[in-house]
């Protein structure tokens, strides 16, 4: 086990910088997770430090040792490929008893280890089956056993989930953070889902063209993001255009037709245009008006089961808000409303 | 199913009279050959009567066994020589670039689309040029030419469509280069790189204008064994040769099919989609 350092990773395909100077730690037995949308380069970030792929500049740093040059059958690092990436003629044993056979590990030893990977991904059973007659979850559970045989001190996982269902899918980010836990390895976790980031990641690495948006626990990049990308990619918020107005130690964020006491930042002064975002659960409404209290009128009302979805008119803007269902009985559109949000919860950005 | 189409009985009837037709043009020479390998009489008349003769006579020391045996020699040594060839360059124009990969395969159509009637004269100038004539080393890199581009677009083929994937599991799992073809990339392409072996093993068998110009002298390939034997006059023996010649292409084709490639695959050069 082992602590990955990254260290001003660039890399251009032809005329298209991938990846703008990336550095990152994933200290020892943390799971952290590459977070953003397609395209962004993660796989590209992760073949890197697989060394599958070479970077431009930079240097990839595996327990304080630097890996850039080491070729990729040197490295011992578990890989696990969007598409599994099984070895499509051998059966599930062997794919799993491969990386023990290249390291020339006596039969028998093989044979137990093999055994006590099968029962930690759970596959009993179907040691001699094909690959082609294992489901997406299987195959899955195979290409983890496989890679995590070989003992590596560190595990890069590329969307492992993304072509299972969604079910299986909530199953298998249990089962994986189970077994990263159990094994304790330093887990690099790539994925597009913000949620499948959030659930499962110790922190995440926020990824917007190239470039590292922030990298956080789920909680503080959930309730401090430090872009408008970051708010806006982790749980839509709401986002509006304003003016930071007021005196020293009270400090409001002013749009058209609303207006809301905030914190102070540093880098911003009264008078700058800013971009807000809130969340929409973050918001409390009220039927009464009260202090810092805002008036809106509901637009429309949509009920989903646990949570209840609001458009409300503030000013001249809109805001999405989410309640319980409770809060919500008996709202209906063109009735009147009072909004109150916490300071802490208002983020500004410079537009 | 066939009610909803548009076409009717009759014309349905029409389509199954003309595949029958077809198939007995394509089918009946090579049936009266098997069948008159098997006739007693020496020039194909009936009425028709049983008899080995033929065999024994071809397998006692005609000049067609002889032959035959070098044939099928050379056309192993060329086919393998071919299909290695097309392992090769398969796998070295994956790693180069679009253009290389876009210019290479074009060039190597050029051989299946020249006559190898035209090639064998070309061929022929050129080795005389460089001092070896007509002569085993000739005839081999000739027939070389003129079979490789079979293996070797089957084989790129294959390499292009499969997923790196596996190769690069197998990579991070430890396996060095060499590890990784013997393991994974040669498993997975092996059913292409067999295809293209036969493939050229039967096109070498029968490759009768290129070995007609570049054999040396009293160096007799079957193909052309037959060629002289017709012209002074032939013997029932060839077509007991013809019957096993046509025995093991059909086995080949059945054994092609078996490992899912098709006519169309080989004959259109197996460039689906590409
Ligand atoms: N081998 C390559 N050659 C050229 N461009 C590539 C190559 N691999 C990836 N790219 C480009 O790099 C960008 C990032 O790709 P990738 O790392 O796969 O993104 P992600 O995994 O986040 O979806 C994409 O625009 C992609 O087209
Ligand atoms: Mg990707």
């Amino acid at each position: 086990m082992a602590e990955i350092r990254i260290e001003n990773i660039t890399k251009t395909f032809g005329e298209t910088q991938v990846l703008n100077n990336i550095s990152f730690q994933a200290p020892d037995g943390h799971f952290v997770s590459l977070l953003g949308p397609s395209g962004c380069g993660k796989t590209t970030l992760l073949r890197i430090i697989a060394g599958l792929e070479y970077a431009d500049s930079g240097r990839v740093l595996v327990g304080g040792k630097d890996i850039t040059a080491v070729p990729v059958e040197k490295r011992n690092i578990g890989v696990v490929f969007q598409n599994y990436a099984l070895i499509p003629h051998m059966t599930v044993f062997h794919n799993i008893a491969y990386g023990l056979k290249l390291r020339k590990m006596d039969k028998n030893e093989i044979t137990k280890r093999v055994r006590e990977y099968i029962a930690l991904v759970g596959l009993e059973g179907l040691e001699d089956r094909k690959v082609p007659q294992l489901s997406g979850g299987q195959q899955q559970r195979v290409a983890l056993a496989r890679a995590l045989i070989i003992q590596p001190p560190i595990l890069l996982l590329d969307e492992p989930l993304s072509a299972l269902d969604r079910k299986i899918r909530g199953e298998m980010q249990y089962e994986i953070r189970r077994i990263q836990r159990q094994t304790g390895i330093t887990t690099v976790f790539v994925t597009h889902d913000q949620e499948e980031a959030m659930t499962m990641s110790d922190e995440i690495l926020l990824l917007h063209n190239g470039n590292v948006e922030q990298m956080d626990t789920p909680e503080k990049l959930y309730n401090n993001p430090s872009s408008l990308y970051a708010s806006d990619f982790l749980g839509k918020a709401n986002t509006l255009d304003a003016v930071l107005e007021g005196e020293k130690g009270a400090w409001r964020v002013t749009g058209n037709g609303w207006s809301f006491p905030v914190r102070e930042k540093e880098g911003f002064a009264p008078g700058q245009k800013v971009c807000v975002a809130i969340r929409g659960e973050q918001i409390t409404m009220h039927r009464k008006p009260g202090e810092d209290f805002f008036p809106a009128k509901v637009e429309s009302v949509i009920f989903t089961g646990e949570v209840c979805r609001i458009q409300a008119g503030l000013g001249g803007d809109t805001l999405a808000i989410a309640c319980i269902n409770v809060d919500a009985e008996g709202l209906r559109p063109g009735d009147e409303i009072y909004l109150h949000i916490p300071k802490e919860k208002i983020h500004y950005f410079s537009r | 199913m066939g009610r909803n189409k548009p076409q009717g009985r009759g014309f349905r009837l029409a389509m199954k009279i003309w595949l029958g037709v077809t198939m007995f043009i394509l089918f009946f020479p090579i049936a009266i050959i098997i069948l008159m390998s098997f006739n007693t009489s020496r020039y194909g008349t009936f009425p028709f009567e049983f008899t080995l003769q033929w065999y024994e006579k071809l397998f006692s020391g005609s000049e067609l066994i002889a032959s035959t045996i070098f044939s099928f020699w050379f056309s192993l040594a060329v086919s393998t020589v071919s299909a290695i060839l097309g392992i090769t360059a398969s796998l070295a124009l994956r790693r180069l670039s679009q253009k290389w990969n876009k210019t290479f395969p074009t060039l190597m159509d050029v051989p299946v689309i020249v006559p190898w009637l035209v090639q064998g004269v070309s061929l022929l100038l050129l080795f005389n040029w460089l001092g070896l004539g007509r002569s085993i080393v000739s005839m081999f890199l000739g027939n070389l030419v003129a079979v490789m581009p079979h293996s070797f677009l089957l084989t790129y083929s294959r390499v292009m469509t499969m997923s790196p994937s596996p190769e690069e599991a197998g990579r991070t799992l430890g396996a060095s280069g060499f590890r990784v073809f013997r393991d994974i990339t040669f498993r997975m392409i092996f059913p292409a790189v067999l295809a293209g072996w036969l493939m050229s093993f039967v096109l070498c068998f029968n490759c009768f204008s290129l070995q007609y110009y570049l054999a040396p002298f009293g160096t007799y390939t079957l193909p052309m064994r037959i060629f002289t034997l017709i012209r002074s006059g032939c013997e029932p023996d060839i077509n007991a040769v013809a019957t096993i010649m046509c025995v093991v292409t059909f086995l080949a084709i059945l054994l092609l099919n078996k490992i899912g490639f098709s006519a169309d695959q080989l004959f259109g050069r197996g460039k689906k989609g590409s």
